[in-house]
């Protein structure tokens, strides 16, 4: 696999050569700070702009498109990535070779398409086109009401939510319908004008005629703003345990708990982080899944999921009622040992056995190549697995002292 | 040892069969770092009611037998489990049980060899106590009320007790609390040794892997070596008639937005499965799919939100199943009902089909394990690889695609009706 940055003056391309894969991938990424007022904006103007461009303004005429371009993929989406928003396009296509002659050049011309020529006239937007993604957006957030375990995990992050860059949609529903024709076409100009500008190209393909491309289509300046501090949620407040009980209809609760992690953001702490809930319920080896699911029969699942850019470990299990109290226990117990350092240093060993596993992986998926490259830059995999193997029991013992738990939330669904 | 080359898409599939008959798939690839080692049983949820082995009569077994005896064989005698075992070689580890097969898996970087001599010694070796049978009965009966919270798997379930009769489909995977409950450690054996059988099993394996040493290390095991019987299974034949059960049904459950299944049973007709299968999902992507007419209008009238699709097995019937999300649900069935019935296709709405369907299959073969899933399919639906589907997929014409539509009954159907509780 080969990296190459270009600095084309206005923004930089990425290009990440490889073989190993039939297909060619781009993405383009828009980054700017968050601001409350975009939270249920950058939502609706995904779905808008999925919803076709000028030239192909029904999903109609863009799946006609895309069929055309031998079964081009895009996807266009919006994430919160710590005091951050991004907007992105992606496009994935077949290599001309299984495909014909000039498809690349056709491409590249339909993704300018997707990102610069918004369905608009005079400054607004088609106002049947929106009140479908309104409905649309009413709709998704009504599915999560409706599922337990979606419903629980909302409420979760809402009752931990302390700070304004946590706020999360669903909770903010009001506010779709008070969004104009023409605030979307304002968002469309505030994202190509005012954001950092990344380009990426992952494939078998020749850097020079891609460049060209990619510069002869996209006619971009990137704002270049220093956003590394913007990164990260951090928890310097002083943490006053939540325990809260809500009722649900359901025939399984859903017991969840969250731990606030009070620790720098470097590479180091990353991987500790990331080995500290491996052991605790990142797979069935964990001592969440062990103790809770194998040895006493409680639940079916039970996980926790490292949130990386919000310093959140957030645990999640489907019981019955009635084993409220004895999964609290246990599971409050196993955070416990955790800190006082009962467990083993095999433990330890599988999980970076994991984290190590999972480096590999990443070679195997256009996709995860990608991700893995936004987010970490370029990887050196031995200095990685170095990495990986000098962390000490001791290390992960401190960090889970540094973890402190912020939340119990019991949604009870008791039907018989 | 049988190559298979798949046509146009740059990849073969090698095939060995051990003396015991168990069949073997495997999909080399050198330029990946992961692979997956998969061993599947022929058994599924639907098998409840056939001889077991040693036996003359049939059987009724619980249902969900075949699901808990996959939560089982995770329970291993001597040795570490199976999660256990994967950690420590940091490999990922599961299985999954479907209405036809029960599937185990072992997928990572390293220790290839390991991994594939401990998925036969998994599947080869049971150990049941009636102590560590009572303790899953806890942890699948949470796994059934997880699923019971799942609107989308109670609509499924409804759905299905609308289109069969008979036929097993009609049962969730996992059973019932009560089914569940009543399995014993004698059921659970007697299902073990009439399916877990080298001769109703196959072996899937794909990515970075050495053939000649993998063959080695399943020709070598011990366990495998020892499985000699040459039992076939009986099972019950399903006499399921076309007819659907029930038509129309409207239920109130806890959501926010009406839901409507729209189900349409038809029969395959005399052609290979794989073709007829691919008319049938082209008829569908044609007529109501994103790029339809059809979608387009009723978006634009406000009259659909969502709408999607999807097809079932059900022996020699084949199940089409349209989910839609919609305010008004008399209007769109009316408009499905005139939609699946106006047969008429154009050859360049199938032509685009075709680019769509080969593009498809290109890029499975990117990835490892997707092209396990499609052997494993494959295997399921007809008994072998479909080695020429690109030439299968290039011969897809309008004359027979228009014959095989004009023969289809669309008004053989269920529909369901999900409305909010409240309203």
């Amino acid at each position: 696999m080969e990296y190459i940055i270009k600095d084309c003056d206005k923004y930089k391309i990425h290009f990440i050569k490889t073989n190993a894969f039939k297909s060619i991938s781009f993405k383009i990424n828009f980054i700017f700070p968050f601001k409350e007022e975009y939270q249920i904006i950058r939502n609706l103007f995904t779905e808008y702009m999925d919803e076709g461009t000028k030239n192909y303004n029904t999903l109609r005429e863009m799946e006609k498109k895309k069929r055309d371009l031998y079964s081009a993929a895009t996807r266009i989406n919006s994430r919160r990535k710590g005091k951050l928003f991004s907007i992105e396009f992606d496009l994935t296509i077949l290599e001309e070779q299984y495909t014909e002659e000039n498809m690349i050049n056709e491409s590249i011309k339909f993704l300018k398409e997707l990102v610069f020529n918004i369905d608009e006239k005079d400054g607004q937007v088609d106002s049947n086109k929106l009140q479908l993604c309104k409905k649309n957006m009413k709709k998704v957030f009504g599915d999560m009401k409706d599922s337990s375990s979606s419903y629980a995990h909302l409420r979760t992050m809402k009752l931990i939510d302390e700070k304004e860059y946590t706020k999360i949609g669903f909770f903010m529903q009001d506010k779709i319908d008070e969004i104009s024709e023409k605030d979307i076409v304002d968002f469309h100009k505030m994202i190509i004008n005012n954001s950092n500008i990344e380009i990426y190209a992952i494939g078998d393909f020749d850097n020079d005629q891609m460049e060209n491309l990619i510069v002869e289509n996209f006619d971009l300046k990137s704002k270049n703003s220093d956003y590394s501090n913007l990164k990260f949620i951090n928890h310097e407040e002083e943490i006053i345990l939540k325990d809260i009980v809500e009722d649900y209809d359901s025939f399984q609760s859903k017991l969840n708990m969250v731990l606030k992690i009070k620790r720098e953001n470097d590479k180091r702490n990353n991987i500790i982080k990331r080995l500290y809930n491996t052991i605790l319920g990142g797979g069935p080896t964990s001592k969440l899944f062990t103790n809770i699911r194998e040895k006493n029969s409680l639940a079916y699942s039970c996980s926790s999921i490292y949130m990386e850019k919000d310093n959140l470990i957030s645990i999640k299990s489907g019981i019955d009622s009635s084993n409220y109290d004895r999964a609290k226990e246990l599971m409050i117990n196993e955070i416990e040992e955790i800190k006082r350092g009962n467990f083993e240093e095999k433990e330890l060993e599988n999980a970076k056995l994991i984290l190590l596993s999972e480096l590999k992986e990443v070679k195997d998926y256009q996709i995860a190549i990608l991700n893995s490259y936004i987010e970490d830059g370029i990887i050196n995999e031995s200095e990685e697995k170095e990495l990986i193997n000098s962390i000490t029991k001791e290390e992960i013992i401190s960090l889970a002292n540094d973890s402190c738990l912020a939340l119990i939330y019991f949604l009870k669904g008791d039907r018989p | 040892m049988k190559e298979i080359k798949l046509k146009g898409l740059n990849q073969t599939i090698y095939k060995e069969k051990t003396k015991n008959n168990l069949d073997i798939y495997m999909i080399p690839y050198d330029n990946k770092e992961g692979f997956t080692v998969n061993i599947i049983t022929k058994y599924g949820s639907n098998n409840i009611n056939f001889i077991p082995k040693n036996k003359k009569e049939f059987k009724t077994f619980p249902l969900g037998i075949a699901h808990f005896l996959e939560h089982k064989l995770f329970e291993q005698k001597d040795g570490i489990d199976p999660f256990m075992f994967a950690a420590e070689k940091g490999l990922d580890c599961n299985a999954f049980t479907s209405n036809v097969i029960t599937s185990y898996y072992l997928s990572g970087t390293n220790h290839f060899d390991e991994a594939l001599e401990y998925l036969l010694n998994l599947v080869y070796e049971i150990n049941l106590t009636d102590e560590n049978i009572e303790k899953e009965k806890g942890i699948i009966i949470e796994e059934l009320k997880m699923y019971m919270d799942n609107i989308d798997f109670k609509i499924d379930l409804a759905m299905k007790s609308m289109l069969y009769h008979n036929h097993p489909n009609k049962d969730d995977v996992g059973g019932t609390i009560e089914s569940v409950k009543s399995i014993t450690k004698e059921d659970l054996l007697e299902c073990y040794e009439s399916f877990y059988e080298p001769s109703n099993m196959f072996m899937v394996i794909s990515g970075n892997f050495n053939i000649d040493n993998t063959l080695k290390i399943i020709n070598d095991n011990k366990l495998l070596k020892e499985k000699n019987s040459s039992f076939e299974i009986s099972n019950q034949i399903i006499n399921e008639p076309l007819k659907v059960k029930e038509e129309y049904k409207e239920i109130f459950e806890n959501i926010t937005n009406n839901k409507l299944c729209y189900a349409v049973k038809i029969p395959y007709v005399n052609i290979d499965k794989f073709v007829f299968r691919s008319y049938i999902k082209n008829y569908l992507s044609i007529k109501i799919g994103n790029i339809s007419e059809f979608q387009y209008r009723l978006k634009k009238e406000q009259k659909l939100n969502f709408l999607g699709y999807d097809i079932e097995d059900a022996d020699d019937k084949l199940i089409i199943y349209i989910f839609v999300e919609t305010d008004d649900y008399k209007y769109l069935i009316n408009e499905l009902d005139k939609e699946l019935s106006n047969k008429i296709i154009l050859k360049e709405d199938l032509e685009r089909q075709k680019k769509v369907q080969i593009a498809k299959e290109v890029s499975k073969t990117d990835y490892f394990n997707i092209m396990a899933n499609l052997v494993v399919s494959d295997v399921i639906l007809s008994n072998k690889v479909y080695e020429n589907r690109i030439d299968l997929i290039r011969g897809l014409n309008i004359e027979e695609f228009s014959s095989i539509i004009e023969s289809i009954d669309f008004t053989n159907k269920s529909v369901l009706v999900v409305k909010p509780k409240n309203n």
